[in-house]
């Protein structure tokens, strides 16, 4: 018997495996080069640098030996930035939070009641998107004084690498390729915040470094995820645009790869136009449609949709066999949750114009503090999302859209001159530091 | 949020301090509003009645498939009718009987027979083979009553439609016979159940949610004022 980790037990998986193996190993060896190339330019401390991917792998470790309930530690980070962005609070504060305090009151507090019989439902993740609007409200425009570049360059460098490691202990484990590996949460809800590291990289701090992105698309390629996907492709259009035409064509490589890659591991229900109506999320959102009669006017009956206290229809909870346990770990436990989607949530438990208003406000604020092109680009992650899991109630996603207004922030008041003509424009004083 | 002793020129920018000494200036306002608030909410509470919920749970009844050429299929069992079919019996006014109408403290008005539907929520359980049904009205004795009503014609409906089903299946399958083919009731499958309290109004949330949106009133009135004023003068002095 020969022990794990062994030259010739790893050599026999090798030659066993042989093409995965190939292509684990260029992809191992493309992204060990790039991060150390990476590192090398970005970071000045390298035994900090080496000693922190150390403590990423052993999180990453622990949490595939045992997994740990680490679902409320984005929301706990993004309440400590809220809390402290009130007490130095400097900034304008749009009048929008009234609406969207109206709002929140108004769903806890007047949403029909529930069926005495029925379980709770988790309201807290229905009323987050409020949450993080006010959050943001007073937060859009704070200023950090420890600077965002080390978070922002050690996501977009080690998170491919933590995705690497985390197939490599399946396949250790197990004998299989994982396809949609992960480093801490889900894959679906890691990919919004690496894309909204890359955007910070890309386009607040300009730095059009192609291995950045080649790094990302390697991690979208891995995660697996078609909202990331969806996201980086049309992140990488504005991305691409912005390039010269030599390293359009490199760029390219890697947004061919990426679809390709997922045509072979996601197989046709990814990208099959033929076969979309096969996918989890499509199938809760017709779901809900059939709640509707497929009609935009019985959609338009429910204004401010059923509240957030009532369970899915039975006849949909039914439909989707094993989700309700899954969400909530009770088999007849219909708690909208188990929809997924942030859209077929939302559009059941707060009605169309609600659902349509939320990611206008977001964008409203983000527009107002960076300017259209960078909110599109901001939010696009976090939209994308909204389609596939919690997008606008999700706290790693928000948590992407937020580290943007502040790296955005910082990189504004490192700039003096333009600083100046930006509280020329805004009304915003540069020399409100809340540091 | 606003401040009326700022001048026009005076930056928008909102510190904590400024909430803060904002909020002990206007204490007394917006403490009015949010009293104000409170008080519809208790109004409300007072003027709306409670309401008790009645809930059960109706298995449908079952007999044996039909194949397309009509043929008895004496391993294949279904449910006559589906739960979606008695669910509509409860969710359209023209279809409650006098008697359902009474007991659940309505009288036999077009009015009255959609505010039964409302008070009314039905749907299929268990892969449709059971109805889900809860009912709310304004006292338990009378919820009691009016589900127990439901039941009564929920039930009715259900076998009277299978017994026509089985009927048919006989008749034109003259080599069956009734002792041989499955032939279950509607049957209601737990004792009904009543809520202890009443759902609906919930006096806490409502009363909380009231006084806060009274406040939130109160803010946005004052902000509204604020940005007159502001633009009232910005006009005074240009001219």
């Amino acid at each position: 018997m020969l022990s794990y980790w062994s030259p010739a037990y790893l050599l026999t998986k090798f030659v066993n495996n042989f093409n995965l193996a190939l292509f684990i190993s260029i992809t191992c060896i493309a992204l060990l080069w790039m991060a150390y190339s990476l590192i090398y330019k970005h970071f000045v401390h390298y035994r900090l640098v080496m000693m922190s991917f150390l403590v990423v792998l052993v999180l990453g470790l622990l949490q595939f030996i045992r997994p740990l309930p680490l679902f409320f530690v984005p929301d706990l980070v993004i309440a400590l930035v809220a809390l402290w962005a009130l007490v130095m609070l400097r900034q304008t504060v749009s009048p929008a939070i009234m609406l969207v305090a109206g709002l929140l009151i108004y769903f806890v507090c007047f949403s029909t009641p529930r069926l005495d019989i029925e379980f709770d439902n988790r309201y807290y993740i229905s009323i987050k998107p409020f949450l993080y609007l006010i959050i943001l409200y007073f937060s859009s425009s704070a200023k950090l004084t420890l600077s965002l570049k080390p978070l922002v360059y050690g996501s977009i460098i080690f998170y491919p690498l933590t995705l690497l490691w985390n197939v490599a202990l399946w396949w250790h484990r197990d004998g299989f390729f994982m396809s949609r590996p992960n480093f801490l949460f889900e894959n679906n809800f890691e990919v919004p915040w690496i894309l909204s590291c890359f955007v910070a990289a890309a386009f607040i701090y300009k730095d059009k470094d192609l291995r950045l992105y080649l790094l990302v698309a390697i991690s979208v390629i891995l995660a697996g995820s078609r909202s990331g996907l969806a996201s980086f492709l049309l992140i990488s259009v504005f991305y691409l645009l912005s390039l010269s035409k030599v390293k359009i064509a490199i760029a390219s490589l890697p947004i061919t790869a990426a679809l390709t890659y997922l045509v072979f591991i996601r197989g046709s229900s990814s990208v099959n136009a033929l076969q979309w109506e096969k996918i989890d999320r499509v199938q809760t959102l017709l779901g809900i449609l059939a709640f509707y009669d497929f009609r935009f006017s019985e959609i338009l009956i429910y204004p401010l949709g059923v509240g957030i206290y009532q369970k899915i229809p039975l006849n949909l909870c039914n439909r989707m066999e094993g989700y309700a346990e899954w969400f909530t770990g009770s088999y007849f436990n219909c708690d909208p949750i188990m929809l997924q989607s942030f859209v077929s949530r939302s559009l059941f438990q707060f009605g169309i114009y609600v659902l349509i208003l939320i990611p206008i406000l977001f964008f409203w604020e983000a527009k107002k503090r960076m300017g259209w092109y960078l909110a599109a680009l901001s939010i696009i992650p976090m939209l994308a999302a909204s389609f596939s899991v919690g997008g606008f109630s999700n706290g790693i996603a928000f948590g992407g859209f937020l580290l943007c207004f502040l790296a955005y922030r910082q990189q504004q008041l490192s700039s003096p001159m333009k600083a100046s003509t930006m509280s020329a424009v805004t009304g915003q004083g540069a020399s409100g530091s809340l540091a | 949020m606003s401040d009326q002793s700022l001048p026009p020129a005076c930056s928008p920018i909102i510190t904590l301090d400024s909430a803060r000494s904002y909020l002990k200036r206007k204490a007394r306002y917006l403490l009015l509003w949010a009293i104000a608030g409170l008080l519809v909410g208790v109004g409300v509470v007072l003027i709306t009645p409670a309401r008790y919920e009645a809930s059960f749970l109706i298995k449908m009844p079952t007999a044996n498939a039909l194949n397309e050429f009509g043929v008895l299929q004496p391993h294949l069992i279904k449910v006559v009718p589906p739960a979606f079919d008695a669910k509509k019996l409860l969710l359209k006014p023209e279809l409650f009987s006098n008697s359902s109408l009474v007991s659940c403290g309505y009288s036999d008005t077009n009015a009255d027979r959609k505010a039964l539907v409302k008070s009314i929520y039905a749907t299929e359980a268990n892969y449709g083979s059971s109805v889900l049904v809860a009912v709310r009205i304004p006292s338990r004795e009378m919820a009691l009553r009016c589900a127990n009503q439901l039941i009564a014609d929920v039930i009715a409906f259900a076998n009277a439609e299978k017994n026509n089903y089985v009927n048919y299946s006989l008749q034109v399958n003259k080599n069956s016979n009734a002792s041989t083919i499955v032939n279950t009731d509607a049957a209601l499958t737990a004792p009904v159940r009543i809520s202890d309290t009443p759902v609906s109004p919930r006096p806490v949330s409502l009363v909380i949610g009231l006084m806060l949106m009274g406040l939130l009133l109160g803010l946005l009135i004052d902000w509204l004022r604020y940005v007159y004023a502001w633009r009232n003068r910005g006009e005074e002095a240009s001219h």
